[in-house]
C-alpha cells in the first residue's frame, strides 16, 4: 500500500511538474511571510518591555534643569531599590553633523555599568576610561541623523565646537522615538561633559530609580516633586514611556498584523485554489484509483500525503527564506521604534508558522479530495464530466448582445464556469487590492501629513529659530533685520503636568499676537484666540476628557492657567497634548517677565531658506538654532513606508503566483476549447487576448469590490490611529487620483500572471486537443 | 488539375515527429467547385491527417496546398486562421461545440469572427436554425441535445460563413442510424445546392453519397471511384433479393 | 412465395385475386407486380400437396369464385416454416472464385478485380442510399429490405478491404 502510494506520488509530481512547482513556491512564500510577520511583530510588539529588563531601565526618570535642586536626595525616598545617582546632563549643546544642528541630551556616564540604566550597545562598543574624545549615541538617533560608528560629530559649546568620535550605538528603554523637534540622546564621559560645559551650574541633572514596587511610580513622582519643591522639569514614569513606545509600535504592529493577516488569508485562498484545482483536475485519476480498488479514505490519504510532504519541504525552505529577509525588514522597524535591530527568533513561533501552513494544506486538500472520493467512479472516468455545462454563460450572452468583439465573447464565457474557483480567485485579488489601497493611501497620508510641519511639529511657519543663549533684544533685532522674512511671531513653550494625568507631559505653547498672520489651520472651532482662549489638539481633549467650549485649568510653573477652549487644530507633536494660548495670556497668568525664545518665520516667496539660515547663523555667531520646517520627508515614516511597500510586494508576488496557477489550471482544463477556437479561425494572438481578458474580468471585479472596501477600512484605521496620535480623526488622507493608478496596475498584474498560460493556450495543437471525446 | 479547382494538393507529405514512417506519402488531388469527395481507407491510412492539412490545422512536411488559387501550405498560423474563418467549415466526429455557449451563439460566433456585422450574423444564424430544424433549441447548451441535433448545430456553424469548402471528419461516427440518415440527407441537400465538400469516413454508406470516393492506404491514394445517381434503383433491389417462390 | 400465400390464408380464406392484392400490398414496394398465372400455379401446387383446399362459391351474375382455405396440414406446414430459422449467409460465389483463380491463372490482376468489384458495390450502395433518401418514410418492408441490403453491401466492402490486405 505504501509502495503504491509512493509510486503514485512520484508519478503525480512528474506528470505536472510546473503546477506542483508553483504550489511549492506558494507554500514557501506563505511560510516565509508568516515567519517574517511573526518575527517582526514579536520584535515590534512590546518592544519596550524587552529592552527595559535588559537595560535595567528606570521605573522613574527625573530631570531637574536647575542645578541647585538636590536631586540626589530623591535616592533616599522610601521604595527606592536602586538608582543611577545624579547624571549630569546638558541640554544646550547641540551636535553638529554635516552643518546641521541637532538638539541633544548629553548624558555623562561612567565606563562601568550603573546599577540602573545600562544602555545596550548594538553596534560598536561602549565608552572606556580613555574615551574623552569619544561619544556613544542612541541607535535610533544615530540612524535618524545618519551617523554611523566611526564618524566624527561636533558638539557646539559657547566657545566653538569640540569633535567627538562615535564609537558605539546603544539602545535604551527610557526614551521615546524621534521627531524633528525631539532632542536626541548621547553618552559621553563626565570629563568630556566638563570640557563641553565647564560651569557645572549650567548643567541639568538626571536621575533614574528602580522601585521595589513598580506600580508606585506615580506616587513616587509626587513625593519627589514635593521633596524637590517642584523643582522637577521632567518626571517620566515607566508606564508613560512604555505606552508611548508601544503606541508607536501599535500603529506599526497594527498595520503589520493586518497586512500579515491579509497575506495569510490570501495565501489560504491560494492554497485552496491551487491544491483544490489540482485535485479536481485529478478526478479522473480518482475514478481510476477507485476502479482498481482504492478506498475513498485511501484516496484522501494519497492526496494528503502528497501535499503535506510538499508543504513540509516548502515550509522549511520558506522559514529559511523568512529568516533571511527578516533583518532587512527589521532594521527600519528598529530605528523607528527604538528597539534592537537584532531579530529575535522564537522557535515556537517558527514551528507554529510551519504548522499553520501545514494545517492550511491539510484542510484545503482534504475537502476536494474527500469530494472527489465521493464522485461516482463512472462519472469521474468519463472524460469531460467536469466540463459539462447546464446553462449557457450569461456573461458571454451579455457580451454578444452588447456587440462586443468575438474575442471578448470567447474570453469571458469561461470566467464563471467554475464558480467556486472564480470566487476564490476574486477574494484573493480583493485582498491584494485592499492592501494596495491601504499602501497607496498610507503613502499619501505619510507624505502629506507626517511631513507637514503643521501636523508634525505644530508650526505654521517655514523656519523656526531658537535664540538659545542670544539675548532676546539682540535676537529680535537680527530677525527683524532680515529682509526675506515676510512675517514672524514670537513664542515660548513649556512642558507641564496636569494633576489628573501626572504621567503625561502637556506642551503649553504661547504665541505672540503676530500669529494671527499665520494659518493655524483648525479643524473645528475658531482659529483666533484672544485673552483667556486657547486652541487645543485632539490629544489634549482626550487626555483631559473635555471638549471645545469648556474651560480648563492647567498648572504651569506653580501658577494656574485658566483658559476656554475655542478651537481644535491637528498636530501630532507631543501626541497632540498641546495647548496654544496668546503670549499675553501667558504673561498675564504665568510669568509676566517671560521673554520669547522662539521665532516662527514666514519667508517671502522664492526665498532660499538655506541661504536665510546661513545668514541667521552668521548674524548670531552660530548660536541660533535654525530649523527649516519645510516639507521634509519624514524619515521615520519613510522607514515605515519601506516595510509596508515590502509587504505589499510580497502580497503582489503571491497574487501573481496565484493568478499564474489558476489561469494555468483553467487553460489545461480547456485545451479542447482552444482547439475549437483555433479551428473556427482565432489566431494565436486572439487566443492569448481572450485568456487574458477572462482574467482581467476577475481583476476588474476585484477592483470594484476592493477599492471601496479598502478605502473604508483605511479611513477607519486612520481615524483610530489619528485619535491615538492625538491629532484627531482627520489623520487619513485618501488619494483618489493616486488610486486610479491601481487600475492599470491591476491590469499589469493580471497580464503578467496570465501571460504564460495564455501563450500555452495559444500553442495548443489542434489535432491533439480535438482527438478525444 | 483544373485552375478552377477549389482545392489542389501536390505531393503532400506529412511525417509526425517520433514516427518512423510518413503518415502521408505524396498526395496529389484536386476538388472541383461543387464536388463532393469522400476519402476512405483502413485506420492509420492517413485520411484524418489529410483533412487536418487541408484545413490548415496542421502543417505538411512538404508539398503544396492551394485553396481557391492561393498557396496556403507555408502561411503563418495567424494567416491560416484568418483564412479558415471565411473559407473553410469544419464538422467533426465528436461535434466540438463550445459547451457553455447556447446553440444559437455557437452558430453565430464564426460569423462574428469573420467580421460580419452583428445584424447580418444574426440573420444568417436564424435562417440556418430554421433550415436545420433547430429553432426551438436555440437557447440551450449543446449537452442538452442528442448527438444528431448537436451535429446539425455543428453543420450550421460550419456553413454560416458560406465557406468555399466544407471538411468533415467522420461526421456520423458518433451517431445512431437515424441521426446518420438525417446528417446524410443534409449533406446531400447542401451538396445539391452547390457546396464543395470533402468528407473522411470509414462508413461506406456515408461515402456512397459522394461524387467521388478516394481510397487511401499507407498514406497514398490507391484508387478512386466515380459514383453516379442510379436510374433504376428498384432493379438493383430486385436483383439482390430474389424471394423464394 | 408458397409459404407467403399459406401465411396470407392463415388469416382468412380468400380467392386468388384477393390473395394477389394482399401480397402486393405487402411486397409491392420491393417487387414488381405479380401476374395472375404465378398465383394460380402456386395455389394449384399447394392444393396438390394437400396444404390448401378450395371450394366453389356461387355468385350471381358472375362465374363461380374459387375460395381457397388452409388445411390442417397446411397449418402445420406453415408453423414448421416459421419455426425453422433460415440458414445463412450466402456468399457471392462467382467473385470469390474469380479472385482465387486470378492470381494462379495469371489472366487477371487481383487488385483490378477487387477495385472493379468495389466500384460495383459502391454504385449499388449509392442506388440504395438514393432510395432511402428519396423515401425516408417508406413502407416497413421497403425500409427493412433496403437497410438490409445496405448493411450487406457495407459488409461486402469490408470483406473486399480484407481481401486486398491479405492477397496483395
Amino acid at each position: 500500500m505504501r509502495q503504491a502510494l509512493t509510486r503514485l506520488i512520484r508519478a503525480e509530481i512528474s506528470a505536472h511538474p510546473f503546477q506542483i512547482g508553483l504550489i511549492f513556491v506558494i507554500l514557501m512564500l506563505a511560510t516565509a511571510t508568516l515567519t517574517l510577520t511573526s518575527t517582526v511583530q514579536q520584535s515590534a510588539a512590546n518592544p519596550w518591555e524587552q529592552i527595559f529588563e535588559e537595560t535595567r531601565g528606570p521605573h522613574v526618570w527625573l530631570v531637574a534643569e536647575n542645578s541647585a535642586v538636590d536631586l540626589a536626595a530623591v535616592g533616599d525616598l522610601p521604595g527606592v531599590a536602586q538608582s543611577t545617582g545624579v547624571i549630569p546632563t546638558s541640554q544646550d549643546n547641540p551636535l553638529i553633523v554635516d552643518g546641521d544642528q541637532h538638539d541633544t541630551f548629553l548624558y555623562a556616564f561612567p565606563p562601568e555599568p550603573l546599577p540602573v540604566l545600562r544602555p545596550l550597545v548594538v553596534k560598536g562598543e561602549w565608552l572606556t576610561a580613555e574615551s574623552q574624545a569619544e561619544i556613544v549615541m542612541d541607535y535610533s538617533y544615530a540612524r535618524w541623523i545618519d551617523v554611523a560608528v566611526g564618524d566624527t560629530v561636533e558638539v557646539l559649546t559657547r566657545d566653538g565646537t569640540i569633535p567627538l568620535r562615535v564609537i558605539g550605538l546603544a539602545v535604551t528603554s527610557h526614551f521615546v522615538t524621534y521627531t524633528a523637534r525631539t532632542a536626541g540622546l548621547a553618552y559621553i564621559l563626565p570629563e568630556t561633559l566638563a570640557q563641553i560645559e565647564p560651569d557645572a551650574a549650567r548643567l541639568a541633572q538626571g536621575y533614574g530609580v528602580r522601585l521595589e514596587d513598580p506600580a508606585a511610580a506615580a506616587d513616587f513622582i509626587a513625593q519627589a516633586n514635593t521633596l524637590t519643591r517642584s523643582g522637577l522639569n521632567t518626571a517620566l514614569p515607566w508606564e508613560w514611556v512604555r505606552d508611548i513606545v508601544n503606541l508607536n509600535a501599535q500603529f506599526f504592529v497594527l498595520l503589520l498584523g493586518m497586512i500579515g493577516g491579509f497575506a495569510l488569508v490570501a495565501v489560504g485562498l491560494i492554497i485552496a485554489n491551487a491544491i483544490g484545482g489540482r485535485v479536481v483536475a485529478d478526478y479522473r485519476e480518482i475514478g481510476l484509483m477507485k476502479a482498481i480498488g482504492f478506498r475513498p479514505g485511501e484516496i484522501s490519504l494519497y492526496f494528503l500525503a502528497q501535499y503535506l510532504v510538499i508543504g513540509l519541504v516548502a515550509g522549511v525552505i520558506g522559514i529559511g527564506l523568512g529568516v533571511l529577509i527578516t533583518p532587512a525588514f527589521l532594521a527600519p522597524t528598529a530605528q523607528q521604534l527604538g528597539i534592537s535591530p537584532e531579530p529575535r527568533y522564537d522557535a515556537a513561533s517558527l514551528i507554529g508558522s510551519l504548522l499553520l501552513v501545514e494545517m492550511g494544506v491539510a484542510f484545503f486538500t482534504l475537502i476536494p479530495a474527500w469530494q472527489g472520493g465521493r464522485v461516482s467512479t463512472v462519472q469521474a472516468i468519463t472524460v469531460g464530466y467536469l466540463n459539462r455545462h447546464r446553462q449557457p454563460s450569461r456573461l458571454a450572452r451579455w457580451a454578444l448582445n452588447a456587440g462586443l468583439p468575438p474575442v471578448v465573447i470567447v474570453g469571458v464565457k469561461d470566467v464563471f464556469a467554475r464558480p467556486l474557483r472564480a470566487v476564490l480567485t476574486i477574494a484573493g485579488l480583493v485582498l491584494a487590492v485592499i492592501t494596495a489601497v491601504i499602501a497607496v493611501n498610507q503613502d499619501v497620508t505619510i507624505r502629506e501629513q507626517a511631513s507637514d510641519p503643521m501636523i508634525n511639529l505644530g508650526t505654521p511657519g517655514e523656519v523656526v529659530v531658537n535664540r538659545n543663549f542670544v539675548p532676546y533684544d539682540e535676537a529680535a533685532q537680527i530677525i527683524a533685520a532680515q529682509p526675506e522674512i515676510a512675517a514672524y511671531f514670537e513664542g515660548v513653550e513649556a512642558f507641564t503636568l496636569h494633576p489628573s494625568q501626572p504621567d503625561t507631559p502637556i506642551l503649553v505653547r504661547a504665541v505672540g499676537p503676530s500669529y494671527s498672520q499665520f494659518d493655524f489651520r483648525v479643524a473645528e472651532g475658531e482659529s483666533a484666540i484672544e485673552g483667556a482662549e486657547a486652541i487645543v489638539s485632539q490629544g489634549l481633549l482626550t487626555l483631559l476628557d473635555t471638549k471645545l467650549g469648556d474651560t480648563v485649568t492647567i498648572p504651569v510653573y506653580g501658577r494656574d492657567l485658566e483658559v476656554t477652549l475655542v478651537g481644535r487644530n491637528t498636530e501630532i507633536y507631543n501626541l497632540g497634548n498641546v495647548i496654544t494660548i496668546p503670549l499675553d495670556t501667558y504673561r498675564e497668568q504665568i510669568n509676566p517677565d517671560v521673554q520669547p525664545t522662539l521665532f516662527t518665520l514666514r519667508l517671502n516667496p522664492d526665498t532660499d531658506a538655506e541661504a536665510l539660515k546661513d545668514a541667521l547663523m552668521t548674524a548670531s555667531g552660530g548660536q541660533f538654532d535654525v530649523q527649516i520646517a519645510a516639507r521634509v520627508p519624514n524619515l521615520e515614516a519613510a522607514q515605515l513606508q519601506l516595510v509596508v511597500i515590502g509587504l505589499l510586494m510580497v502580497i503582489l508576488m503571491i497574487t501573481l503566483v496565484n493568478l499564474l496557477n489558476t489561469t494555468l489550471l483553467g487553460v489545461l482544463e480547456r485545451s479542447r476549447d482552444f482547439g475549437i477556437q483555433k479551428t473556427l479561425g482565432m489566431t494565436p494572438g486572439q487566443v492569448v487576448t481572450a485568456v487574458i481578458l477572462g482574467v482581467a474580468v476577475l481583476g476588474l471585479i476585484a477592483l470594484v469590490i476592493g477599492i471601496p472596501f479598502g478605502v473604508m477600512l483605511f479611513e477607519g484605521m486612520m481615524a483610530q490611529i489619528g485619535m491615538q496620535l492625538g491629532m484627531g480623526p482627520e489623520f487619513g488622507l485618501v488619494d483618489y487620483a493616486g488610486m486610479l493608478w491601481l487600475i492599470p496596475g491591476a491590469l499589469l498584474i493580471v497580464t503578467l500572471g496570465a501571460y504564460f498560460p495564455a501563450r500555452r493556450a495559444a500553442r495548443t495543437r489542434v489535432t491533439e486537443a480535438l482527438r478525444y471525446e | 488539375m483544373n485552375a478552377d479547382s477549389i482545392i489542389i494538393t501536390r505531393d503532400l507529405v506529412k511525417t509526425y515527429a517520433n514516427a518512423s514512417a510518413p503518415a502521408l506519402r505524396g498526395i496529389s488531388l484536386a476538388l472541383a467547385p461543387g464536388e463532393f469527395v469522400a476519402v476512405m481507407g483502413p485506420s492509420g491510412c492517413g485520411k484524418s491527417t489529410l483533412l487536418h492539412l487541408l484545413g490548415g490545422l496542421d502543417r505538411a512536411t512538404s508539398g503544396e496546398i492551394h485553396l481557391q488559387g492561393r498557396r496556403i501550405d507555408s502561411l503563418s498560423e495567424a494567416k491560416l486562421a484568418v483564412l479558415r474563418r471565411r473559407q473553410i467549415g469544419f464538422v467533426f466526429q465528436f461535434f466540438n461545440l463550445m459547451g457553455n455557449l447556447s446553440v444559437a451563439d455557437n452558430i453565430e460566433l464564426p460569423a462574428l469572427l469573420a467580421g460580419l456585422s452583428p445584424a447580418e450574423a444574426r440573420r444568417r444564424r436564424e435562417s440556418l436554425l430554421e433550415e436545420l430544424g433547430l429553432t426551438d433549441k436555440a437557447g440551450v447548451v449543446p449537452s442538452q441535445l442528442s448527438g444528431g441535433q448537436q451535429q446539425r448545430v455543428a453543420l450550421a456553424r460550419a456553413l454560416i460563413n458560406r465557406p468555399a469548402i466544407l471538411l468533415a471528419d467522420e461526421p456520423t461516427g458518433n451517431l445512431d442510424s437515424t441521426s446518420t440518415q438525417e446528417v446524410l440527407a443534409l449533406l446531400r441537400r447542401y451538396h445539391q445546392a452547390g457546396q464543395t465538400m470533402l468528407l473522411v469516413t470509414h462508413d461506406a454508406r456515408v461515402a456512397s453519397v459522394a461524387d467521388r470516393v478516394i481510397y487511401l492506404k499507407d498514406g497514398q491514394i490507391r484508387t478512386e471511384a466515380r459514383l453516379e445517381t442510379a436510374h433504376d434503383s428498384h432493379a438493383v433491389l430486385s436483383q439482390m433479393f430474389a424471394l423464394e417462390a | 412465395m408458397k409459404y407467403a400465400l399459406l401465411a396470407l390464408l392463415a388469416k382468412a380464406p380468400a380467392h386468388g385475386y384477393e390473395l394477389k392484392q394482399a401480397y402486393e400490398s405487402l411486397f409491392g414496394a420491393v417487387q414488381p407486380p405479380l401476374n395472375a398465372g404465378q398465383i394460380y400455379t402456386t395455389l394449384s401446387r399447394l392444393e396438390r400437396d394437400h396444404l390448401v383446399q378450395d371450394h366453389h362459391v356461387a355468385q350471381d351474375d358472375r362465374p363461380d369464385k374459387r375460395v381457397y382455405r388452409l388445411t390442417g396440414e397446411g397449418e402445420a406446414a406453415l408453423r414448421e416454416w416459421f419455426d425453422e430459422a433460415v440458414r445463412g449467409p450466402y456468399l457471392k460465389d462467382e467473385f470469390f472464385t474469380k479472385l482465387i483463380v486470378a492470381k494462379t491463372s495469371g489472366a487477371a490482376d487481383p487488385a483490378a478485380l477487387i477495385q472493379r468489384q468495389r466500384v460495383e458495390y459502391l454504385q449499388s450502395l449509392r442506388a440504395l442510399t438514393d432510395l432511402r433518401l428519396k423515401n425516408p418514410n417508406g413502407s416497413t418492408a421497403a425500409v427493412l429490405l433496403i437497410e438490409g441490403a445496405i448493411l450487406h453491401l457495407q459488409a461486402d466492402l469490408k470483406w473486399l478491404d480484407l481481401c486486398e490486405e491479405r492477397m496483395l
